[in-house]
């Protein structure tokens, strides 16, 4: 087993290169000198530009940029923003929990959620829970989530008057007020994503309980559940928990557009500002930051490949 | 053929999709109003006779707003699926028949791939600008590896079977065999997954633009005018509610006619007839 | 001619049945229509006995063992019939009451062991289950000398290890032998039905694994249901025989006068169809049966063999279905022309 943990995790070292590199050639991409979208509106004369790019080093050879660029961005020196006028990391630490919980708390909701429909539904084919499942859930991952953020917020804070419709309150403040304000967005966020985690539970349960060996298991006099929670779930684990890794990255790039509707300062909402207005280090850092929290999720999936089924190993 | 039609899925997706790209089409036959035509009298006026879907804060009707939006959003997504389509083919037929060309595209695919949600969208927006083009641009680029992916694995499975290694042994060279004996195989899965292409490209068109990194105002795609729309939640929320409503069901349709296409054009996922066969031993 | 069922063998003394089954119907509901699959099969096993019970793919044998421990895939159905285990019928009986005879009473070996066994368990643990499940009253420690003892038992080498393997490390007949243990486990099933527990492996671990059975029936008068498609496993092992065709039995005898007499066009053609070493085959086809079985969707009216039948006559063959008619002591057929064919 721990040969294949090492492994994997000898393979995810090229695989941050890789996104670490595409993020540099896909910001560095952009026609003309990216001075001017920093410097912004005002007039400067060309000297200013060209000093400020000398300080940038934007004047060097891409390839010297980014042998210079690749090491300080392994280690957390992203550069210094201009706009909000603070090293980029720290803008970004400020606001990436926000991000962290509503992907997780999404993805645990979709888990909670998803996980029981799918497998009731497996094991009664055909009632009237698995044709409803199905229904909704091809319903369901039709929606955009920005609109159904604004149909929540039409019906529970605007109708109802349950929860707020925007901004965020820290943990700090009150659980109370930490959670009215998260129900609504995490709730928009998942949504897609349960019917998505409910179709795959259901067809690899599906796909499992044809197997022979839950046969032999019911022939042993084993009780039905033990059956399909012993057996049938592990052996059918592993596609479903590579969708929740799945889930985890769309939760982390859906929140760019969830906080944008909930007014939520989070990564998401960092990154999208500053698309808008060219400011390229807290683009790349965010961006950074944001895909390597998703690849190390994905290790963790696949690390945890080797747990649900032993026989992995000896692939 | 006309098994396609008999499945319930695709021709659900169908009755959905049709009346929706015919719209798209005959636009301008269907609505009275033009779309950018300022109405500043009967601004923000809920459905009536006139407007069935209202109009919004410039007094547009937003009926109109909608159909018209839908050639952009259509024609945006269209537009990216044929991309992604040539270059997916090309890029994982050379993966699946060459092992040096895959390790090094593959690599790069997988890289691509891992990039959250929208977020390689966005970063292309931002270094290439706000356009049409670029919008399609920066869909091809994200949705081309899973087409790669598709491809590579048909093209992978298909190799190995002995009427390759058979026309090689005829003397017939490496090109005419991907193409004309290795591409038919991936025509079934590659449709499928061009499908869901399309509702994606739907999804993600009209998220851009909400974002507002999208096609640019003030062409009404579904995305900006939503986003537009969201100052006047609470005064008139039909702004948001009707074009949603459109770009659900045109993803919908979609999602139906794809899931009926693979329950139609693959083979394996029939569950049903294989059990019983087993069972009869 | 008396119902067979109500004869019993000439051997034994008074007839001690483990299992019997009368008139069992099984049909799988399908799209396509209803699929008979077993359609009327009255069979039983008399104590410590091996049955063998022969036939091709697709004759509705696996379907009927399932039927047996009531097991079945969805579309299928129990529409007829009885099961009896000792004189008690399993028809009538709730769930979870069938569930405490499977795997104590009655055991089930499976053909494939690869795909019969759930790969992320350890051997041990898979034995285990069925002790938990049916034994409560074992402790730990009890629970897990009774596996080392069963894969002995069952002649597993080196059984401390093996306990905590895998089943993608354990060869086919390993494989095989832990279904056995799998299958004994609570002790003295009463009944163990083997369903094709040969055919997915070479031909000397089969020999093994028949001594094995051979050697259970001797030690715990352990009753076998044999099912097969392989003649010279039902030669070696069995003591009487069943010939299912198409859904039904359509011979029945013990294994001695099924070989030397055969009756029923079928088993004839099954008999003949086998490579006969010492006459001289170089020269010639072996022989087949020709045509296939019939579409179970779609059978034929009358008898289900007349189409392959050398032996069949418009007038009698078609028409109603022959029925299991006693020709002589413990031999049984189903067949028109039994009388007219000629040995």
């Amino acid at each position: 087993m721990w040969t294949y943990i090492i492994r994997r995790l000898l393979a995810f070292i090229p695989t941050v290169f890789i996104a670490v590199t595409l993020i540099f050639i896909l910001t560095r991409l952009a026609p003309g000198n990216p001075v001017w979208a920093l410097i912004g509106d005002q007039s400067v004369s060309a000297e200013k530009i060209d000093q400020v790019t000398k300080e940038l080093g934007l004047d060097r050879p891409v390839l010297a940029q980014y042998v210079e660029w690749l090491p300080k961005a392994l280690t957390g020196d992203l550069g210094f923003s201009l706009f909000y006028k603070k090293p980029v990391i720290d803008v970004i630490l400020e606001r990436f929990p926000i991000t962290l919980s509503i992907a997780g708390l999404s993805t645990v909701l979709a888990i909670l959620i998803a996980l029981p429909i799918g497998i009731l539904s497996a094991t009664r084919q055909n009632s009237l829970l698995d044709n409803l499942s199905m229904i909704f859930s091809t319903v369901w991952i039709s929606l955009p989530s920005f609109w159904l953020g604004f149909l929540f917020i039409l019906l529970f804070s605007v109708f109802l008057r349950w929860f707020p419709s925007s901004g965020y309150r820290e943990l700090s403040f009150g659980f109370g007020l930490w959670a009215s304000r998260l129900i609504l967005p995490v709730l928009a966020l998942s949504l897609a994503h349960i019917a998505l985690l409910v179709r795959m539970t259901r067809s690899s349960m599906l796909e499992v309980l044809g197997n022979e060996y839950i046969v032999a298991a019911r022939a042993k006099g084993l009780k039905e559940a033990k059956v399909i929670y012993k057996h049938a779930l592990r052996n059918a684990f592993i596609p479903i928990v590579t969708v929740i890794g799945l889930i985890f990255a769309l939760s982390l790039g859906g929140s760019v557009i969830i906080e944008n509707v909930f007014a939520i300062p989070g990564l998401g909402q960092l990154v999208t500002t500053a698309a808008l207005r060219r400011d390229y280090p807290i683009i790349e850092g965010g961006v950074l930051y944001l895909t390597f929290i998703s690849l190390v999720v994905n290790l963790l999936v696949d690390i945890s490949y080797t747990l649900i089924n032993p026989k992995i190993t000896y692939e | 053929m006309r098994r396609l039609f008999r499945n319930r899925l695709f021709f659900l997706g169908v009755l959905i999709l049709g009346p929706i790209f015919f719209a798209a089409v005959a636009a301008p036959l269907l609505s009275p109003f033009d779309p950018v035509q300022l109405d500043t009298a009967n601004k923000l006026s809920p459905m009536s006779w006139v407007h069935p879907f209202g109009t919004d804060e410039y007094g547009r009707d937003l009926l109109a707003r909608v159909l018209y939006g839908s050639r952009i959003s259509l024609r945006v997504s269209a537009f990216a699926c044929v991309l992604t389509t040539i270059l997916g083919v090309i890029l994982g037929a050379l993966a699946g028949y060459c092992r040096a060309v895959d390790a090094a595209v593959s690599r790069v695919m997988d890289g691509l791939m891992n990039f959250p949600g929208i977020i390689l969208g966005i970063m292309v927006i931002a270094a290439l600008g706000q356009s049409e083009t670029n919008v399609i641009l920066s869909m091809t680029i994200m949705y081309t590896p899973r087409i790669v992916r598709v491809v590579r694995a048909s093209v992978l499975e298909v190799k190995t079977f002995d009427f390759v290694d058979a026309a090689r042994v005829v003397g017939i060279g490496d090109l005419r065999i991907l193409v004309g004996h290795i591409l038919p195989h991936i025509i079934a899965p590659l449709t499928v997954q061009v499908t869901f292409g399309f509702a994606w490209g739907i999804l993600v068109e009209s998220s851009l633009s909400f974002l507002g990194l999208g096609t640019p105002p003030p062409a009404p795609s579904w995305g900006n005018i939503i986003s537009n729309g969201r100052e006047f939640i609470r005064t008139a929320p039909w702004l948001m509610v009707f074009p949603g409503l459109i770009i659900s069901a045109t993803v919908m349709g979609l999602n139906l006619m794809g899931d009926g296409l693979r329950d139609i054009l693959d083979p394996r996922l029939r569950n049903t007839a294989r059990r019983i066969g087993t069972a009869l031993e | 001619m008396s119902h067979p069922s109500q004869m019993s063998l000439p051997e034994s003394g008074a007839t001690d049945r483990v299992l019997e089954l009368r008139g069992l119907k099984t049909y799988l509901f399908t799209e396509a229509g209803v699929v008979k699959a077993v359609d009327g099969v009255d069979l039983w096993v008399n104590r410590a006995e091996i049955l063998g019970v022969v036939g091709e793919s697709g004759c509705g044998k696996s379907m009927m063992a399932r039927s047996i421990l009531r097991l079945l895939p969805p579309p299928g159905r129990i529409v007829a019939g009885e099961v009896l285990l000792d004189g008690q019928d399993l028809m009538k009986l709730s769930d979870s009451q069938m569930q405490s005879l499977r795997g104590d009473a009655i055991a089930m070996v499976f053909q494939e062991p690869m795909t019969s066994l759930d790969p992320v368990y350890t051997a041990g643990n898979q034995i285990e289950e069925v002790l938990v499940a049916h034994r409560p009253g074992m402790s730990r420690k009890e629970r897990a000398e009774r596996v080392v003892e069963l894969l002995r038992m069952v002649g597993i080498p080196s059984p401390e290890q093996r306990v905590n393997d895998y089943p993608h490390q354990l060869s086919g007949g390993m494989r095989q032998r832990v279904m056995i243990a799998i299958a004994l486990a609570c002790g003295s099933p009463r009944l163990l039905i083997a369903d094709e527990p040969t055919t997915a492996l070479d031909v000397t671990i089969q020999a093994q694994i028949l001594e094995l059975f051979q050697r259970l029936q001797a030690e715990i008068r352990m009753s076998v249901m044999l099912i097969t498609h392989d003649l010279g496993v039902v030669a070696e092992t069995a003591e009487r025989v069943a010939v299912m065709y198409a859904g039904s039995v359509v011979e029945y005898a013990d294994v001695d006068t099924l070989f030397e007499n055969p009756r029923h066009p079928y088993t004839r053609g099954l008999l003949r169809a086998l490579p006969q070493p010492g006459k001289d085959t170089r020269k010639g086809l072996l022989y087949t049966i020709p045509g296939v079985v019939p579409n179970l969707l779609d059978l034929p009216r009358g008898c289900r063999f007349f189409q392959r039948c050398p032996y069949g006559d418009v007038g009698l063959c078609l028409g109603a279905e022959p029925e299991l008619e006693l020709i002589e002591a413990g031999h049984s057929v189903r067949c028109s022309r039994v009388g007219d064919i000629l040995q």
